[in-house]
């Protein structure tokens, strides 16, 4: 099969991988080996567009890739339109704590919501605004000037929304202060306008302040944050969107890390009640991930199964097998050597198309080089597909700059031919050998 | 009030340890001296380390000779009350009675202190007998010593007594005889008679005479009564150890005659009967701890027992450290021996578990680290326990030699052992595939590559919130997509647009906002919807904001010259 990839992509691909973070984009053009996994996920995507929701735990253990996998879930949702909220767990970051880190967490979440257009966070503003410039605009094309006018255009046409919020747990006070942004916005009333994000977002403090700046007589708070984000998911549903996912990285962060068993199952319950909301269809349009490593999961004293309502829900069942498309828990396995030559390939091709070249390497030689790395001390336990892919990287780099006439057993061997093509910045300008046409960069 | 005098003369008070004297050599009205003694109690109370600074006798004569004394007087006493009022726990002086209670107590008293157990109240009895211990109806403690025990067979004679009850007498009586150890030995044998228990250390006797059939009976005697239900799993192994322990001592005696041993363990063994895992209320509640032999563990779990209190000073501190490795080592062969336990525990390893605490350095018991070092030491105890095991025919079941294989430490947050690569062509194949796949899936929702794709979107208005209907989702075939990606005209920018990218292209944001802004259009939405055709057309985002700014991403500024027509 051929693929075209933008060279921007590519860029940011390579760049990245050799820096050993997970890229922004480009994913899913070196996601090898996960093909169950994939399967699994936008299988739910299809549902929670549906208006179902979900919930799944991605173990892995370290270096497996959850955090690609997470960020991969979150490429395609925005990619399928949907609003993406993610946040990392941390000791001041729970699902509900005395210290009020369930409402963090909320916090966090809407801080870094996003949608494909406004990948990198920050998009609630945004995603608030370019509704309502459309209601407007449409509002505008029925003659329609003054703001008053138009915003109680903008309100009636709103009046289902309005019904399916308000049918919800705290939707009456979601939907006034929502109905305050939208009037802010049709006035140009900035100061109202960022109260109302305010309250959306969880920054007040206490109900005095809310009802100095909102007249509404609740706030967002540790133990009724979840409630609002069903709504969220409502809303953005009802305004042009998929739907909501939420990711959830770090799960050890409430179960083993949190020493006093009480916090513990505090935030079990906070879990357990997610569950049931998205099974029991009390969230609607809402997709949630958490990723953990598995003694986050697995401990019998510190991890969820040690709490027994959840791991009778979350357990897989025996007759299930390898089988992940309904199971609760998607575990992820480490890459196989032929896996590894596969994304060994992605990658070469990448780094080909970046320099307009020919793949350097046979398939001999990427075999070579992953038993080479197989073999390294340690490999058993700690070789992880983040050093796998660097060393080959370097490897590329050096072939395609100061060592170009070396083979891959001179690079595994430490011996240096030293054949000088061109210096490190100047070879990106030698002429490029004929393209094979298997792999094109784009042009405007 | 004539009728308190003349109980209080009856009683025979210590005036002195109550300083009751000076109030009563006050002239006072009734009245003021029963406010005398609410103070004087009060002011007791209020130390609030009176268990151990006073001496509680004292306390619990004050206590009860005060609030008896006010109760005679206050009450009218002479009348029988009620007996049916229930003392709901154990209650420590009268204070903490209601009045009806009291009545209650007052008129059982009569019954007790004539053997009459006609009405007899468990609570109001472990109350009575508190009393006696602490001479409030007798003048001396012979007197009392034997009221108590004609109480206590006149009780157990009427009713089944409980266990608990029965601990609590036995707790009674040895604070009784802390109090008067002129008369241990005639309540030792008292004591000894009615529990079964040794007392006296007959089981020393017998060691010491080298009958250790005779001791180890002793041994089990006590640990059966000491060790009650709480190690039910591990009742063999508990008679076992204890069984074990006499023959393990003539093994120590044997193999480490060079140290002058003998003395010290036997006199330690001695002691260990009494103290050895003790289970002890906690302050909180019902849940039980196990209390080890150490005198470290004896100060920290004082104040839940008071029947170490009793047995701490007949110990020989320098015999503690010792006695408590011997103990726990002899337990850890036993246990080994019987396969209750796995793995390997020297005297050593012991020494250090229990007492390096939180330093790095072992505490006090540097002096017998040298001893539980000697290979002697682990011999001799090794040998003890299989001369029990074998003289009481315990069969060992038989040790299966196992090829050792060495495991690596297994951690489940590490990814799984993986072995050295066989790079198999199939499953190769396989993997492209699957990868090719995922790529298939993934791309559902991702731009197209056709021209198709570029299609403009349509700016319809629907649903009741005018929403933009969701970006269309084009799927091309891998392969199909030979055709050039776009042109520059394939971005179908409005004029609007291309003025605001023009804008930027020169690098004068400020001109490209106020572009926006006439046209009425937040900058924002200006920036999406530029971003929503080029995410259309090429996959990516054109603009981003970087530090506030409004920019053209680097790597497309080229191409966009050429949209916009700036350049050919």
């Amino acid at each position: 099969m051929e693929y075209r990839i933008n060279k921007r992509i590519a860029k940011t691909v390579l760049h990245a991988l050799a820096g050993g973070t997970v890229p922004d984009n480009g994913l899913q053009y070196i996601a090898v080996g996960r093909k169950d996994e994939v399967a699994a996920i936008t299988q739910d995507m299809t549902q929670v567009a549906e208006g179902y929701s979900t919930f799944r735990l991605l173990e892995g253990a370290y270096g497996t890739g959850k955090s690609f996998m997470a960020k991969l879930v979150k490429n395609e949702a925005l990619l399928r339109g949907f609003v993406v909220m993610e946040c990392e767990l941390a000791p001041e970051r729970k699902l509900c704590g005395t210290r009020r880190e369930g409402l963090e967490t909320y916090r966090c979440l809407l801080a870094r919501m996003s949608t494909r257009t406004c990948p990198g966070g920050n998009a609630l503003e945004e995603v608030l605004d370019t509704w309502l410039y459309d209601c407007q605009e449409h509002a505008r094309e029925k003659g329609l000037t003054d703001p008053e006018e138009l915003a109680e255009e903008v309100l009636a046409s709103g009046l289902p929304l309005k019904k399916k919020l308000e049918a919800l747990p705290h939707g009456f006070d979601f939907y006034e202060v929502f109905r305050q942004y939208i009037r802010s916005y049709l006035r140009g009333d900035q100061g109202q306008k960022d109260c109302a994000l305010r309250w959306m977002r969880g920054e007040y403090r206490n109900r005095t302040e809310a009802k100095a700046a909102l007249k509404v007589n609740a706030v967002i708070g540790d133990g009724d944050w979840f409630s609002y984000l069903k709504l969220w998911a409502v809303l953005v549903r009802e305004i042009g969107y998929a739907g909501i996912y939420v990711l959830l990285d770090e799960l050890t962060q409430i179960t083993r890390n949190i020493v006093s068993s009480i916090t513990r199952e505090h935030n079990f319950e906070r879990l357990l009640s997610m569950y049931n909301d998205c099974y029991g269809n009390e969230a609607r349009y809402m997709g949630i991930i958490l990723c953990g490593i598995p003694s986050s999961i697995h401990d019998r004293k510190r991890g969820i199964f040690s709490y027994e309502a959840l791991k009778s829900r979350l357990s897989n069942s025996a007759l299930q097998g390898d089988e992940i498309y309904h199971a609760p828990i998607i575990r992820l396995t480490m890459l196989t050597a032929e896996e590894f030559v596969t994304l060994l390939e992605r990658l070469e091709d990448m780094h080909a198309i970046l320099n307009d070249r020919e793949r350097y390497f046979t398939e001999e030689e990427r075999i070579l080089f992953v038993n080479y790395e197989y073999r390294r001390i340690a490999a058993t336990d700690h070789l992880t597909p983040r050093e796998f892919i660097r060393d080959f990287l370097t490897i590329l780099d050096l072939k395609s700059t100061v060592r170009a006439g070396d083979g891959m057993k001179d690079f595994l061997s430490g011996q240096k031919k030293m054949t000088m093509t061109g210096s490190m910045i100047g070879a990106q300008d030698a002429e490029p050998p004929e393209i094979s046409g298997k792999y094109e960069g784009f042009t405007l | 009030m004539i009728c308190a005098r003349k109980n209080k003369e009856e009683m025979g008070l210590d005036e002195k340890a109550l300083n009751l004297k000076q109030i009563y050599k006050l002239k006072l009205t009734p009245e003021r001296k029963v406010e005398a003694f609410r103070r004087f109690v009060i002011k007791l109370k209020q130390q609030k380390s009176y268990g151990r600074d006073l001496n509680y006798r004292d306390y619990f004569q004050v206590d009860v000779s005060l609030f008896r004394e006010e109760a005679l007087y206050m009450k009218d006493l002479d009348a029988e009350a009620d007996t049916g009022i229930r003392l709901t726990k154990e209650i420590r002086c009268l204070e903490e009675m209601t009045d009806e209670q009291i009545l209650c107590y007052y008129t059982l008293v009569k019954c007790f202190r004539n053997n009459v157990m006609e009405r007899v109240s468990m609570a109001y009895a472990r109350y009575y007998m508190l009393e006696v211990v602490n001479l409030i109806y007798q003048e001396t403690p012979e007197e009392a010593y034997k009221v108590l025990f004609s109480f206590w067979d006149a009780l157990n004679g009427k009713k089944k007594v409980s266990a608990e009850c029965t601990e609590y007498f036995y707790q009674i009586c040895q604070l009784f005889m802390l109090a008067h150890q002129e008369l241990m030995p005639d309540m030792v044998r008292e004591l000894e008679a009615r529990s079964g228990r040794d007392w006296t250390g007959q089981l020393f006797v017998q060691v010491e005479q080298g009958d250790y059939r005779e001791a180890a009976r002793f041994v089990q005697q006590n640990a059966r009564l000491l060790k009650t239900e709480e190690i039910q799993s591990d009742a063999q192994y508990v008679r076992y150890t204890w069984s074990a322990m006499p023959y393990v001592f003539r093994a120590l005696e044997e193999k480490l005659s060079d140290y002058g041993f003998r003395h010290v363990i036997m006199n330690g063994f001695y002691a260990s009967v009494y103290i050895g895992d003790y289970p002890v209320k906690n302050a909180s509640g019902n849940r039980r701890k196990q209390v080890a032999m150490s005198k470290y563990l004896y100060y920290e779990y004082q104040e839940y027992s008071d029947y170490w209190r009793f047995w701490y000073y007949a110990l020989c501190e320098s015999v503690q450290d010792l006695l408590n490795v011997i103990r726990q080592y002899t337990r850890a062969c036993v246990r080994q021996h019987l396969r209750l336990s796995g793995g390997k525990c020297t005297a050593v390893r012991l020494l250090k578990k229990n007492y390096m605490g939180d330093t790095e350095q072992l505490q006090d018991v540097e002096h017998l680290k040298e001893m539980a070092a000697d290979p002697r030491f682990e011999a001799a105890v090794q040998e003890g326990v299989c001369t029990f095991l074998r003289e009481h025919e315990i069969p060992l079941p038989e040790r299966k030699r196992r090829k050792r294989v060495p495991r690596e430490p297994q951690n489940m947050d590490y990814g799984e052992t993986t072995p050295a690569p066989v790079v198999d062509a199939d499953k190769l194949r396989q993997a492209r595939e699957d990868a090719d796949l995922v790529l298939d899936m993934l791309s559902e929702g991702e731009i197209g590559y056709e021209e198709a794709s570029l299609q403009e979107p349509e700016a319809g208005v629907s649903g009741i919130a005018g929403r933009a209907d969701l970006p269309e989702r084009v799927y091309d075939a891998p392969g199909a997509a030979e055709t050039a990606v776009s042109s520059g005209t394939d971005l179908l920018l409005t004029p609007e647009e291309r003025e605001y990218l023009r804008a930027l292209r020169t690098g004068d944001g400020k001109a490209a906002a106020k572009q926006a802004d006439t046209l009425q259009m937040p900058e924002n939405i200006m920036i999406r919807r530029i971003n929503e055709k080029a995410l259309e057309s090429l996959g990516d985002v054109l603009l981003e904001r970087f530090g506030g700014q409004v920019c053209i991403i680097e790597d497309y500024k080229e191409e966009m010259d050429r949209i916009l027509g700036e350049r050919p």
